[in-house]
């Protein structure tokens, strides 16, 4: 299944959605769709080695297909074939970072009365992070079609396949039921469900595993 | 707002700030209904849980001059201070090393002395 969201757009979606405690609560975040209640919630060892399958079978194949590359080699062929140096925008990434510390040691160290001092430099770190944040996007973008990244997309859809329940009331009790079946249900959906699932399940998981 | 925000405002708020130091202190108290399978965001909140412990510590210890508690509030001075805490601490560290190396040579008068690393290659 393809989904044409962007990590830029998955987290736009999830950051206007989780504003509350419930998001750390628990390991589920519930959420709302077509007057329905939702969950997503974070995978038990089970599912968590389907998704592993489903990424592992999942590479066998796009290491035997032309047209698929590991981000190494995807570099590279932009580099000779359309001249997109994403070394050098890993440089400016860098360049940038070091500004933003520079700055951050000079800020560190106003006093609270120097308040235009600090609302000069704060502007600057604010404005350097958000130029930072969009070269990230750019390699982002140009890298998005790498192995790795396919492999990715392919792990989260599986985990929000198995790890999406809807609540439903039968006889005055509440039951969370799976939304589909299987992995290949969740692929052939096409409504706005499936990428809110994955935009949940992409913070869900982050930082809890080692890449 | 962005979600990590969301989280830092969450982590410095005096409810989580509070039950944070009682449950280190008493048995029972949890910080989220689920004790283990902690969420990517439930992860991120403990790190700046434990952060902005620190830097309230800091401000009661009077560990620093430039910081305040609007110094805490302001996500940008913050992080400033934390870059700056981080630094201090490694000059620090690198300081203390170097004065070890000199004594361990047996060097006497510290300030006029430089260390020099002399590798050694036999044919």
């Amino acid at each position: 299944m393809e989904t044409d969201i962007t990590l830029q757009e998955i987290l736009k979606d999830i950051e206007r959605e989780l504003t509350d405690p419930s998001i750390i609560a628990d390991n589920k975040i519930p959420f709302k769709y077509n007057e329905a209640y939702y969950r997503v919630r974070m995978p038990n060892q089970l599912e968590e080695s389907i998704a592993q399958t489903e990424k592992s079978t999942l590479f066998g194949k796009l290491i035997q297909t032309d047209g698929y590359y590991m981000k190494k080699r995807l570099a590279q062929i932009l580099k000779e074939k359309q001249g997109i140096d994403l070394e050098a925008l890993e440089d400016t990434k860098n360049k940038i970072n070091v500004k933003i510390q520079d700055y951050r040691l000079i800020l560190a160290q106003k006093r609270d009365e120097e308040v235009q001092t600090i609302e000069d430099l704060r502007n600057k770190i604010l404005d350097l992070t958000n130029q930072r944040i969009q070269v990230s996007i750019e390699i982002g973008k140009y890298l998005s079609n790498s192995i790795e990244d396919k492999l990715e997309q392919t792990y989260v859809q599986a985990l929000g396949a198995l790890c999406t329940e809807k609540l439903e009331i039968v006889d005055g009790q509440e039951k969370w039921n799976k939304v589909w079946s299987s992995i290949q249900d969740f692929q052939k959906d096409t409504t706005p469900l499936v990428p809110k699932v994955i935009s949940f399940m992409t913070y869900l998981i982050m930082n809890t595993r080692s890449y | 707002m962005n979600i990590e925000l969301v989280i830092r405002n969450l982590a410095k708020s005096n409810y989580f700030q509070n039950l944070y130091h009682s449950s280190k202190e008493v048995n029972g108290i949890h910080l989220f209904t689920n004790i283990n399978n902690f969420s990517g965001l439930q992860s991120l909140f403990l790190y700046w849980l434990r952060t902005y412990s620190m830097m309230y510590e800091d401000l009661a210890n009077k560990e620093s001059q430039f910081l305040t508690e609007n110094v805490i509030n302001d996500h940008v001075r913050a992080d400033a201070y934390l870059y700056y805490k981080r630094k201090k601490q490694e000059r620090e560290l690198n300081k203390y090393r170097q004065e070890k190396k000199m004594n361990d040579m047996g060097v006497k008068d510290l300030k006029n002395t430089s260390i020099f690393e002399v590798e050694m290659r036999g044919k």
